[in-house]
């Protein structure tokens, strides 16, 4: 509970150094009060590259306590990138000696990883009391399940330094990048090609980003693992579903993707005046086994009150035969084409 | 019930009087009217015949057990202990679970529990009784495992007691006319064997959509591996793609802290069994272990559970039936075809498997913890324990799931074995640090508070469905259209630590494991169902996927959507009159809606935020 109430304490103290000429882009406020203030990182040309901030936090390691001074930078998700140290101020350990090269390699590892038992526990349970022989107090030692995971004689360094770097500022910076999405940021996010990135594009794009960037966000959802191209189809604006452009690529790839993409694709096309082509082609879809993509084809055909692609349907049915169930079939029957 | 029971006891002694002259009483430990601190196991039953007591003490005597017996007759009885000397099969010291008889408070010369390694009669010697009422009673003697499951007291010289288990279970049926008399449990739609989360899940969810279920669970919590027995934290994702609603259910049941091997109140234990018991489609059987089971061709008729403290038994009719045993109980029972151990890898070209097929399996873990005392607390300087020292010691006050052993040996014909070796690896290092010179002074403070004597089994049998989940379905994301509940953690396999097992050659007792990243991936339905058995679902471990699979699927948030998956399917079973193949092949679409929807409370937080593991969720490419 001391080294706790300490570590508080210290952090309620942490700034950033004051730097003439530089105007911060906001300031990170800590839960304890203390704060820090970011700043942009552009290129020469003015392109935002993204975040920095010169902090100076006080951590102590056994009741030894300094000055941490360290920069940090944050690309544009607010993904920890890197640090740096004052080479006549390096980050120290336990009775303040300094980090090794390996120490080093180590933290920036520990920053840039978010599956640590060590940064989700309270400060108060990474080490277990054991009584000192003799003196009026406690010393701690490292909880063993995490002991791998940090840097020896540097715990605190290690946790006071992962939460500042993955804490409240990446939320800050989320929204500070999303702010200035325009079609260069567009571009830098295309760049940094990774599926983060491509899912922070297809959260924060306006109605017209979506459509003058359309092709680019259907070659992603073609490119994309996982629920990517799934979420993608989800985020895209209904009414650009009505574009033939759009239609046109459903035709060629819709059978590319997955059934959960399918079923994504054919929810948007609910209430949507689809073209011939691409009912016909969905309905080559059909398969034999009842399922939900089968229900929601025989809707959109339904729906948009085709005779002969109604025929087609019927025909369809009965070559594949397609294990309807009978709410469908008796919609079907009814319409008269089974 | 011990009404009951008593009566059964007095009939018997006085028809047997009356046409022998002779009495042979036959006493059920479990079924003793005061347990004591004595504790009922029931997990190793099917191997040696029945639940028994065991004096679960850590190193304390726990206190007595006792019962009340009426004697028909006066006279000399002989007396017979079923029991055994547990740690006999790794020492030849002095036993370590030790215990007395006492009879109207006076104990017997003979020591019980530190004779045969295996379980056996053991002669107690000759009592004089009086007409009428006795109390028996059993003392433990060292607070370590010792165990009794029946006592025989007899008036005939010549009586033998039965040492063949068959034959001794044909007996005890036979004594207390179990057979004669089986109870009708009543009409259900779906009968849900096994009370973990699976099981668990899978019954509610049934129930919410219009099921009448019975949940048969053979302990007296529910939580099974999640359970204050037990104590291993949920782990894995809810809440994901392709079926968000999918968790609500296991984020209204679960326990809101995590943590292996915490204090009893970590896991909620009535929290899960209130969920059940406010549900009124729920029948719910406690204490119940299911070991018999009726087919038909191919399809389950009954299921029969064996209460496992009155012996009593009771049979379960169904249209449909949910193996969430974890041990595939019920289909291997029914002639299910199943897996076990690790596939070679030309059965499925899975590139984690090996190269020739074995049967190593993950193992189960005995976790444990110490708490610190103001005042310094002893334990014994036990004899029998492993051969320890310096090198061996884990200078620790927790064990974590690492604490697993077994891995090679039958998880279902062994375990007895298994669970008495990670026992035995706890009391052993433990009994080193608070008494070798080394260390004593360091431990003097710790008292050893909690070790499982339920162990977490992570592997053992694996039902086969119409597909059969492998490697590459998860590392290459190859999804299927019947998809339900996604997995998240892992692949994450155990296997024996290479520095545990220089220091225990092939009796390791610590794992590492290996793990493979996977984005979260939808269940195939066809994994849930059996492959032969018309009418039998499975949620929980022994679902169908290779041993390489069962690296991710084996995570408790994820069989806990697959309970709400089954209970659903359960419903749509019962509405269409049809079977789980059925659903699959004629009502998916229905099964799609039901996820879409879920079934657990979709208004509460999700404040389980722990143990969600590593998955590849945006982050990577």
């Amino acid at each position: 509970m001391k080294s706790f109430l300490l570590i508080l304490t210290l952090l309620a103290g942490l700034f950033s150094v004051f730097l003439e000429g530089e105007t911060p882009v906001f300031r990170v406020k800590m839960q304890n009060g203390g704060y820090f203030q970011v700043f942009e990182n552009r290129d020469s040309l003015g392109i935002l590259k993204g975040y920095w901030s010169n902090i100076i936090a006080p951590v102590c390691e056994d009741s030894v306590c300094y000055n941490v001074d360290i920069l940090f930078k944050w690309n544009l998700l607010g993904d920890f990138v890197a640090y740096e140290t004052p080479e006549k101020s390096p980050l120290t350990k336990l009775d303040h000696i300094p980090f090794t090269p390996a120490d080093n390699q180590k933290l920036q590892s520990i920053l840039t990883n978010h599956d640590l038992i060590f940064t989700g526990m309270p400060a108060e349970k990474l080490i277990v009391k054991t009584k000192k022989e003799g003196i009026d107090g406690y010393s701690g030692a490292t909880v063993t399940t995490i002991k791998e995971e940090v840097i020896e004689g540097a715990l605190y360094t290690c946790y006071t330094l992962w939460h500042i770097a993955n804490g409240p500022v990446v939320d800050s910076i989320r929204s500070h990048t999303k702010k200035l999405m325009d079609d260069q940021m567009i571009q830098e996010m295309l760049k940094m090609n990774n599926s983060k990135a491509h899912y922070f594009l297809i959260n924060s794009l306006s109605e017209t980003q979506y459509k003058n960037h359309l092709p680019v966000i259907l070659k992603l959802t073609l490119e994309g693992k996982g629920y990517f191209p799934k979420n993608a189809f989800e985020k895209i604006p209904s009414h650009l579903f009505e574009q033939q452009g759009l239609q046109e690529f459903l035709i060629k790839n819709y059978h590319e993707y997955s059934y959960y993409t399918q079923m994504a694709i054919l929810k948007k096309l609910q209430g949507v005046r689809l073209s011939k082509p691409l009912l016909l082609s969905l309905i080559e879809q059909l398969d034999e086994r009842n399922s939900g993509q089968n229900q929601r084809i025989v809707n959109l055909v339904i729906a948009n009150e085709n005779k002969e692609l109604l025929k087609v349907l019927g025909e369809e049915i009965r070559l594949k035969e397609v294990n309807l169930n009978s709410e469908q079939r008796e919609k079907l029957e009814g319409l008269g084409i089974l | 019930m011990k009404n009951y029971l008593s009566a059964l006891f007095i009939c018997f002694c006085l028809s047997k009087v009356s046409a022998q002259k002779k009495t042979t009483i036959f006493i059920e430990a479990e079924s003793f009217d005061n347990k004591g601190g004595w504790v009922i196991d029931q997990q190793f039953m099917d191997v040696m015949g029945s639940s028994f007591l065991m004096a679960h003490g850590m190193g304390k005597p726990v206190a007595d057990a006792s019962t009340k017996v009426i004697f028909p007759e006066a006279g000399d009885y002989f007396v017979y202990v079923r029991t055994r000397n547990w740690s006999a099969q790794w020492s030849d010291q002095e036993a370590a679970g030790q215990f007395k008889l006492l009879i109207n408070g006076k104990a017997l010369e003979k020591t019980f529990g530190a004779d045969s390694a295996e379980w056996g009669w053991t002669h107690g010697g000759k009592v004089t009784l009086k007409k009428g009422e006795a109390t028996i009673s059993l003392k433990d003697l060292t607070g370590f495992n010792g165990r009794c499951d029946a006592i025989i007291l007899t008036n005939d010289p010549a009586y033998k007691p039965i040492e063949d288990f068959k034959k001794l279970n044909d007996f005890r049926n036979e004594y207390f006319g179990f057979d004669q008399n089986p109870k009708d449990a009543g009409d259900f739609d779906f009968v849900v064997i096994g009370g973990g989360m699976a099981g668990t899940c899978a019954a509610i969810s049934a129930a919410r959509n219009g099921v009448k279920v019975a949940l048969i669970q053979n302990r007296p919590v529910l939580g099974g591996n999640n359970s204050s027995e037990v104590r291993v934290h949920l782990g894995g994702r809810i809440n994901l793609e392709p079926y968000p609603n999918l968790g609500n259910l296991v984020n209204e049941i679960g326990p809101e802290e995590g943590g292996n091997a915490q204090p009893k109140s970590y896991y909620e234990d009535d929290k899960k069994l209130n969920a059940v018991l406010n549900e009124p489609n729920i029948s719910l059987f406690l204490n119940h272990h299911a070991n018999k089971v009726e087919v038909n061709n191919g399809t389950i008729n009954k299921v029969y559970a064996v209460n496992i403290e009155t012996g009593e038994k009771v049979f379960f009719e169904a249209p449909l039936f949910a193996d969430c045993t974890g041990d595939g109980t019920i289909g291997f029972l029914a002639g299910a075809e199943y897996m076990t151990g690790r596939e070679s890898r030309e059965v499925y070209n899975e590139p984690t498997a090996p190269e020739v097929a074995d049967n190593l399996t993950m193992g189960a873990s005995v976790q444990w913890f110490s708490e610190k005392a103001e005042e310094p607390v002893s334990f014994p300087d036990i004899k029998w324990g492993l051969p320890w020292n310096s090198e061996k010691a884990e200078e620790i006050t927790k064990g974590d799931w690492e604490w697993e052993t077994g891995m090679g040996l039958d998880m279902t014909l062994d375990f007895e074995q298994i669970r008495d070796y990670g026992m035995l690896a706890v009391y052993s290092n433990w009994s080193y640090l608070k008494n070798s010179e080394a260390t004593k002074n360091k431990f003097a403070h710790e008292n050893l508070k909690w070790v499982a004597y339920v162990a977490g089994k992570r592997e053992s049998r694996r039902l086969k469905g119409d597909y059969v989940l492998i490697e590459q379905d998860l590392t290459e994301h190859r999804v299927y259209p019947d998809g339900t509940a996604p997995t998240s953690w892992t692949i994450d396999l155990h296997y024996p630590d290479p520095e545990n097992s220089k220091l225990f050659p092939g009796a390791a007792f610590k794992s590492i494991a290996k793990h493979i990243k996977i984005y979260p991936y939808p269940i195939p339905f066809r994994c849930l169902y059996s492959k032969n058995i018309n009418n039998l679902m499975m949620a929980g471990r022994d679902i169908s996927v290779s041993h390489v699979a069962l690296g991710t699927v084996r995570l408790m948030r994820t069989t806990g959507m697959m309970g709400e998956v089954l209970g659903m399917a359960a419903s749509i079973c019962k509405e269409k009159e049809t079977s789980p193949r059925g659903v699959y092949e004629n009502h998916f679409a229905s099964l799609e809606n039901l996820m879409q929807k879920g079934v657990g409370n979709p208004n509460l937080p999700a404040i389980q935020d722990y143990n969600l593991g590593g998955t590849l969720m945006e982050g990577e490419k």
